[in-house]
């Protein structure tokens, strides 16, 4: 799925610099895979995890599944104290409430997982997921269907 | 023979009456246990920006003892450089039991490099929390119980050594000691020694009353003599372990030696050894009087004594009496530690567990709350206002002596309470300004404004509104006539600068566009909820808040627009460890987070050229932050987070007098120390969908290069048309990248 979406922006940098080429000069079009090419140094990328906070979603992950959600929830607090702002750690959040049925803290946390998210991540096409599914729990489907739009974009 | 009759019956009946008195007392003493309340426990983790020092200390803090060898019990550790070996304590916290953990912790020059646990790497540990207070009875006793496996067999001996030496086969009182108390009191002359059991003790203790007379020593005699028909040897003496008077902390009666133990050394009792042994058992005979903070001297000697009494019972051999008599007394210093009683942050705690339980469920049932405290924070944030205010009090003599502050420190995302303080002084149990005083917020509710206007769609920060002259006519009639700071109209300007520079004029004008009632209305979603009232002074922040209401607000601007609560308490346990109640984190979404986005890159600009400017903060820290200022200079406030804390901080008099000092000139110098003590994560958030990054010039909102004067990044919506600023306008470069970026963004 990544790998698609990268040959696909790859595919259309090529387009837009055979479209812009005639009254510009292009900066490298075309070159790495970064859809949206940003000084490196750009403060406004999705904060990388830590190993720590890897390994703690890991274990929640697996507490999930066994139907602990409240060890589940609190080994992911554990994580947002040591990474307030890893999107990863709020979207497995949602999942743990959405298993619980509480679809308007799954909604919503998965809401903020999508804001922290990066546009292009994985994260943010699973956040979009989960916020689509609590809605329609909650009976809104037309907004559920509205997030799928913006999902298929 | 009646009268004779009349007298047994009597008597019979005051035997009676005494039984039931001394029994029920005794049964049910044994569940009145105050909560304990604890810190956060520090998690360790390779990764974790913390210096050797650091942790060190957090160890000394926690009572854990230095060790020359490899650490091998609980509450040891040694440090040699950049690694640290220490063996945590068995801990029951929340969500587990957390066994004793043999960790080994390496450091580099950024932090932990590397966490092992008995040879292997481990991902992530914790150390057992501080203990930092407890919610005692209005009475004023806190203890904290022991069983008798927690208790060291030397303790027990040496308290017979000492204070009743025939324990073990008295019924209760003991005639041989009694006969000798008495004998060197009419040596004496006076009332000098006491031949009172530990039994006697214990009643005594019960019904805590000093007065010394006959007939109140008989009852005390009968109600011995009587529990120990009742009781076992181990449970009295037990007992008499939980229940003694051991020392004052203010308001809070230290009693037990279990509470003695973390008082004095913060160690629980099974770890004492033999020199802190002496000093709880010298204690005894008169906490006050051998205070070994305040008469070190007086202690010392009654802790040789106590050592001599126990080597001479053949408790010891005389060498190690001799070299724990001659150790320092080793009592820890709490203030400096850092972990002093900390009023202000437990009436929180308070607060937020009177809504789940009832009052004799905090101080009896011996629960134990898990809070957000962090005690470095905690410190640095009672050290900052402390300083501060002494700083403050002499810019200017005739006004500002005498001032007051409150601060609160919170965590973005997680809500977590770190630090409240209520008062300049640490420890102080009267007002506490954080929770409790409303005062009128200034220009800290400017920024709701410009949310506002933002989320309308009308408005971007590189919009242009007049900053001029303006009169408003109120419902009554009155002309109001909002001035600027400087009294100054600076005519057009970018939406960006009125924020960051706090124009008064503008932003009315802006309030009054989009809507007074829309801005009241999302200044109270953003906040607790609290309907504010719709007048026009509102978009001034004539609105009253407490410290940590505006925390409460601030923080859902660092959050994105997300409201999270603050909270104090984490978790709850029962007595026996059983989980009982989590507080988890809750999140609403109270506003759009690419407004919100916008709002905060005004607010970065803040500290960078506006209000918050004259900032000193660490090379790299990026933070957002608003002053704020009440009419006539009454209250001085500075509001602002960073990536991972935010703070709030407020100065003034509680007569409501005029100080002279401006958020700027007040507050801040509080707030940017504080936050350099307490962030470490810049401020920073993925740009939003539909936003992208574009160059403008400060003043004038025109689209520029990097390169050029005055040029500010900003997130604004995609596709927007901007003014290109004659002077310094972008290359055709830049705008074919753009469009790139954008054919980009239609193909995925």
């Amino acid at each position: 799925m990544a790998e698609r979406r990268i040959q696909l922006s790859v595919a259309a940098v090529a387009l837009a610099s055979m479209l812009v080429a005639g009254c510009t000069t292009l900066p490298q079009a075309g070159g790495p895979a970064d859809p949206a090419p940003r000084p490196p140094d750009a403060p406004r990328d999705e904060p990388s995890m830590r190993p720590v906070s890897e390994s703690l979603l890991q274990q929640s992950r697996e507490l999930r599944l066994s139907g602990d959600y409240a060890q589940a929830a609190a080994t992911l607090e554990r994580a947002v104290r040591i990474d307030p702002g890893a999107a990863a750690i709020w979207l497995e959040l949602a999942r743990v409430r959405y298993a619980e049925n509480n679809w308007s803290q799954a909604e919503q946390l998965a809401r903020k997982a999508d804001s922290l998210a990066r546009s292009d991540s994985a994260v943010k096409a699973d956040a979009l997921e989960v916020i689509s599914d609590a809605l329609r729990m909650q009976g809104r489907s037309q907004e559920a269907e509205a997030v799928l739009e913006r999902l298929q974009r | 023979m009646s009268l004779l009759v009349l007298l047994l019956v009597t008597s019979a009946a005051y035997l009676l009456y005494l039984n039931w008195l001394i029994t029920d007392r005794f049964e049910g003493r044994r569940w009145d246990l105050p909560a304990r309340v604890y810190a956060r426990p520090l998690e360790l983790y390779a990764g974790l920006l913390i210096e050797p020092y650091a942790l060190e200390q957090e160890l000394l803090r926690l009572g854990y003892r230095r060790v020359a060898t490899t650490p091998d019990n609980p509450g040891t550790f040694r440090r040699e450089g950049e690694r640290i070996e220490a063996v945590t304590r068995r801990f029951q916290y929340w969500d587990a039991l957390q066994p004793p953990l043999a960790i080994d912790v390496r450091f580099d020059r950024q932090g932990i490099t590397s966490l092992r646990e008995a040879g292997r790497e481990i991902a992530i540990g914790r150390l057992d929390p501080l203990l930092v207070g407890s919610i005692f009875p209005r009475h004023g006793e806190d203890r904290i119980v022991v069983n008798p496996e927690q208790v060291p067999p030397l303790l027990r001996d040496a308290l017979k050594a000492v204070e009743d030496r025939r324990f073990d086969d008295h019924a209760g009182v003991d005639p041989v000691a009694v006969g000798r108390a008495l004998l060197a009191n009419v040596r004496a002359g006076a009332f000098t020694q006491g031949g009172s059991t530990l039994t006697q003790q214990l009643v005594k203790n019960y019904f805590l009353d000093n007065r010394q007379t006959l007939w109140r020593k008989f009852r005390e005699a009968l109600m011995a003599v009587i529990l120990e028909m009742h009781y076992s040897k181990s449970d009295l003496l037990n007992a008499y372990i939980n229940e003694i008077y051991m020392g004052q902390d203010g308001n809070r009666a230290i009693h037990g030696f279990g509470l003695a133990s973390q008082y004095y050394f913060s160690r629980p009792l099974d770890e004492l050894e033999l020199p802190q042994i002496a000093l709880l058992v010298a204690l005894v005979r008169g906490p006050g009087y051998y205070d070994p903070v305040r008469f070190p001297a007086r202690a010392r000697d009654r802790r040789a004594l106590v050592l001599d009494l126990m080597q001479q019972a053949e408790l010891i051999p005389e060498r190690e009496a001799s070299l724990a008599a001659s150790g320092e007394l080793g009592v820890w210093d709490r203030k400096t530690a850092g972990a002093s009683y900390y009023p202000a942050y437990l009436q929180l705690v308070r607060e937020q567990l009177m809504a789940q339980y009832r009052q004799e469920d905090l101080t009896q049932a011996g629960l134990r709350i898990f809070t957000a405290l962090d005690p470095l924070a905690q410190a640095s944030a009672e050290r900052r206002v402390a300083e501060g205010l002494s700083l403050l009090d002499g810019h200017d003599d005739d006004v500002a002596t005498g001032l007051a502050g409150a601060a609160v420190v919170t965590s973005t995302q997680s809500g977590d309470v770190l630090a409240v303080v209520g008062d300049r002084r640490s420890g102080y149990e009267g007002f506490n300004r954080a929770l409790d005083a409303r005062r009128p917020v200034g220009s800290l509710l400017k920024p709701v404004v410009y949310l506002a206007a933002l989320q309308s769609g009308q408005y971007t920060m590189a919009s242009r509104l007049l900053d001029d002259p303006i009169s408003i006519t109120l419902d009554n009639g009155d002309v109001w006539e909002p001035r600027n700071f400087n009294d100054e109209s600076l005519g057009e300007v970018t939406l960006l600068q009125a924020l960051a520079e706090s124009l008064n004029r503008a932003t009315v004008r802006l309030g009054l566009d989009v809507g007074i009632g829309t801005v009241a209305a999302l200044a109270s979603r953003l906040g607790d909820g609290e309907p504010l009232p719709p007048y026009p002074s509102l978009l001034l922040g004539a609105v009253d808040m407490t410290p940590m209401q505006v925390a409460g607000l601030y923080s859902t601007l660092a959050n994105g627009g997300f409201h999270t609560p603050l909270r104090a308490v984490r978790s709850v346990i029962d007595a026996d460890g059983a989980p009982l109640e989590r507080y988890p984190i809750v999140v609403a979404q109270v506003a759009d987070t690419a407004a919100v986005y916008q709002l905060n890159e005004a607010l970065l600009q803040v500290m960078k050229r506006g209000t918050g400017r004259s900032a000193v903060l660490p090379d790299g820290l990026t933070v957002a932050g608003k002053s704020g200022t009440s009419d006539e200079f009454r209250d001085s406030w500075f509001a602002g987070f960073s990536g991972d804390r935010v703070a709030v901080v407020w100065v003034g008099h509680d007569d409501n007098r005029p100080m002279g000092l401006s958020g700027a000139s007040g507050a801040l110098r509080i707030w940017a120390p504080l936050m350099a003590d307490t962030a470490a994560v810049s401020y920073s958030t993925p740009l939003p969908e539909g936003l992208e990054s574009r160059w403008v010039n400060y003043y004038t909102g025109a689209e520029v290069r990097e390169s050029c004067p005055d040029a500010v990044e900003l997130g604004l919506p995609r596709g927007m048309d901007l003014p290109r600023d004659p002077n310094c306008g972008p290359r055709m470069r830049d705008i074919g990248k753009r469009t790139l970026e954008w054919l980009n963004d239609v193909f995925n």
